[in-house]
């Protein structure tokens, strides 16, 4: 059988790889040229210590070797092991990466041998390791020019939809603005002739009473009476006066949608003038009195001497009025809604409070519910927009707005404003100079 | 509402003169009904009708709307202003935030806003106030509301 462990040693000499055969108690039979380089010995040293009986990891030491030894494994299971991107020191002291194979060769007199070569894959492993680096380098250079791709899309989308939603609302206010202006005049002259024709009636009156009351020739008062009778003169005088309390407080109720509209389309430009929020929201409650009708109960708790508020009034009434609709509207049925007006941080800031009875804020939306777009409303009832300009009106003011579920209630949103207004005002405002 | 009747000072006892300048006919009606027991009253649809009756007219106060077509109440104002001084001027308008017609009232052009729409005898009570505050203080040259 030496003819076998002939072949398989000239075989070795031929490999690039450095191989060495060693038997059971790992004592080197054999080894290639290559393996004289791994050992940093010199070819006679190495011979002789090969002669001497020097064990495989005397020579030539793998990090593993102290742990398990794979030749002695490989000689016990008979079968062909290998264990890739193994390091070690190399005899000239520099550290290097093998893949090793150890395989069992049985050589037919009842002896075991083990071939076990080292292939040196330093240079394959720093390479791969590079390539390692430079492709996540890449990858991550185009997971981040994809989420900045992401980011501008998303910013300019919102952009977008602020300018269609601020033109919209432009609109709406010179729209509502236009309509308050041209009922103004009309308005005004029903409005202000009611107490004229009041008076000029109470004169006619005067005189018809003198007249009644006076002498007459008896053809002339049976005339009178007569008259009197066909125009129901006593009934005639009791209704001409609730006609007019009637015409009047029709005049007046107009006046103040008209005031309401006026006020509300108040939102043009980006002026701060010290406004009456708590008036504000008055008119917000009246105009969207429609909603609330005989199903929602309104209670104000106002603190006094709620001081007025350095902002837009515009702006900051389409928040309330936002707010207020949402409320009423998660309202099914019946309920109510709270609106709490304080002033905190020693009369620094107001806070409002808005609760209503509704069903709340699901937990998984709560954070979602001023993202630009996002609705819980039917395609074409909402969109999605108001809250998240809320948000943006009031941090433009330097104030905070914040939601969250009550216990015993339904959601409750908070408004704070400083009453200064903004730390840094957007434009003076030239009206107050 | 009392007649406050003619004014005190250094002109010749006769009714106050009071223009008033709308060109919605029934406001200007309703102005010269308002007015009517209070002095003569004179009644012009635009600014130029009324300028016409300064000329002629020794006018004490000028009521007007603000929004006049060609010639706009703040504009017929500051010529009024600075042709004829001592003439109180009140401006009645829809537009009660309009920046042209605040720094007017600021710079003391326009003596009073009123916003629309105005009830007879608090725009009579107005106006009659501001009379009443020229007869006090004869300087005509003070111009502060």
């Amino acid at each position: 059988m030496a003819k076998l462990y002939d072949q398989i040693t000239q075989l070795l000499e031929g490999s690039v790889d450095a191989a060495v055969v060693i038997d059971a108690d790992r004592r080197v039979l054999h080894y290639n040229l290559a393996y004289e380089g791994l050992t940093g010995l010199r070819g006679r040293q190495l011979a002789e210590k090969v002669k001497g009986g020097a064990r495989c990891f005397e020579l030539f030491k793998l990090e593993i070797c102290d742990q398990q030894c794979l030749g002695c494994k490989v000689h016990d299971v008979g079968r062909r092991l290998r264990v890739d991107e193994i390091g070690a020191r190399r005899g000239d002291g520099e550290d290097l990466t093998f893949i090793v194979s150890a395989a069992p060769v049985d050589l037919g007199d009842g002896r075991r041998v083990v071939v076990e070569t080292y292939r040196d894959v330093t240079a394959d492993v720093r390479i791969q390791r590079r390539l390692k680096v430079a492709l996540d380098y890449e990858r991550r250079a185009k997971e981040d020019l994809e989420e900045k791709v992401r980011e501008r899309t998303s910013a300019l989308r919102a952009a977008q939809a602020q300018l269609v939603h601020q033109e919209k609302m432009s609109s709406l206010g010179r729209l509502v603005a236009g309509i308050a202006h041209e009922l103004n005049n009309p308005i005004n002259f029903v409005y202000g002739n009611v107490d004229f024709l009041g008076q000029y009636m109470e004169d006619l009156l005067r005189l018809v009473a003198l007249v009644d009351g006076a002498e007459l020739p008896s053809a002339l008062r049976a005339q009178l009476d007569v008259l009197k009778a066909e125009i129901e003169l006593d009934f005639l005088i009791d209704d001409w006066r609730k006609l007019l309390r009637s015409i009047r407080a029709g005049a007046e109720r107009t006046a103040d949608i008209v005031a309401d509209l006026k006020s509300f389309a108040r939102t043009g430009g980006t002026e701060l003038a010290e406004t009456d929020v708590v008036a504000g929201i008055d008119t917000t409650l009246n105009l969207i009195g429609p909603l609330l009708k005989n199903r929602v109960d309104v209670r104000r708790r106002i603190a006094p001497k709620v001081p007025r508020v350095v902002c837009n009034g515009g702006h900051v009434n389409q928040v309330f009025m936002n707010v207020l609709t949402n409320a009423a509207q998660a309202i099914v049925g019946t309920g109510w809604i709270d609106v709490t007006i304080d002033t905190v941080d020693d009369g620094a800031s107001i806070k409002v409070v808005i609760t209503d009875s509704g069903p709340g804020i699901k937990p998984e939306l709560m954070a979602k519910i001023s993202d630009p777009f996002f609705t819980t409303k039917e395609v074409g009832e909402g969109t999605g927009l108001g809250l998240w300009i809320c948000a943006n009106i009031v941090r433009a003011h330097g104030g905070s707005l914040t939601w969250g579920n009550r216990a015993d209630a339904g959601a409750e949103f908070v408004v704070m404003l400083p009453v200064r207004g903004p730390a840094t005002r957007p434009e003076p405002d030239p009206g107050r100079g | 509402m009392a007649d406050v009747g003619a004014p005190l000072d250094q002109v010749a006892a006769r009714p106050t003169h009071i223009l008033v300048v709308d060109d919605e006919v029934f406001n200007r009606d309703l102005m010269v009904r308002t007015f009517a027991r209070s002095g003569e009253v004179v009644a012009a649809a635009d600014g130029a009708a009324a300028l016409a009756v300064l000329e002629r007219w020794p006018v004490d106060i000028l009521v007007t709307d603000l929004a006049l077509g060609r010639l706009s109440g703040v504009e017929l104002a500051h010529t009024v202003r600075a042709r004829w001084p001592a003439v109180r001027i009140v401006v009645v308008t829809g537009f009660d935030h309009d920046l042209l017609l605040l720094q007017a009232r600021a710079a003391g052009v326009v003596d009073d806003v009123i916003g629309k729409p105005w009830h007879p005898a608090q725009l009579r009570e107005r106006v009659l106030a501001l009379l009443a505050a020229r007869l006090v203080t004869p300087a005509a040259g003070d111009l502060s509301p």
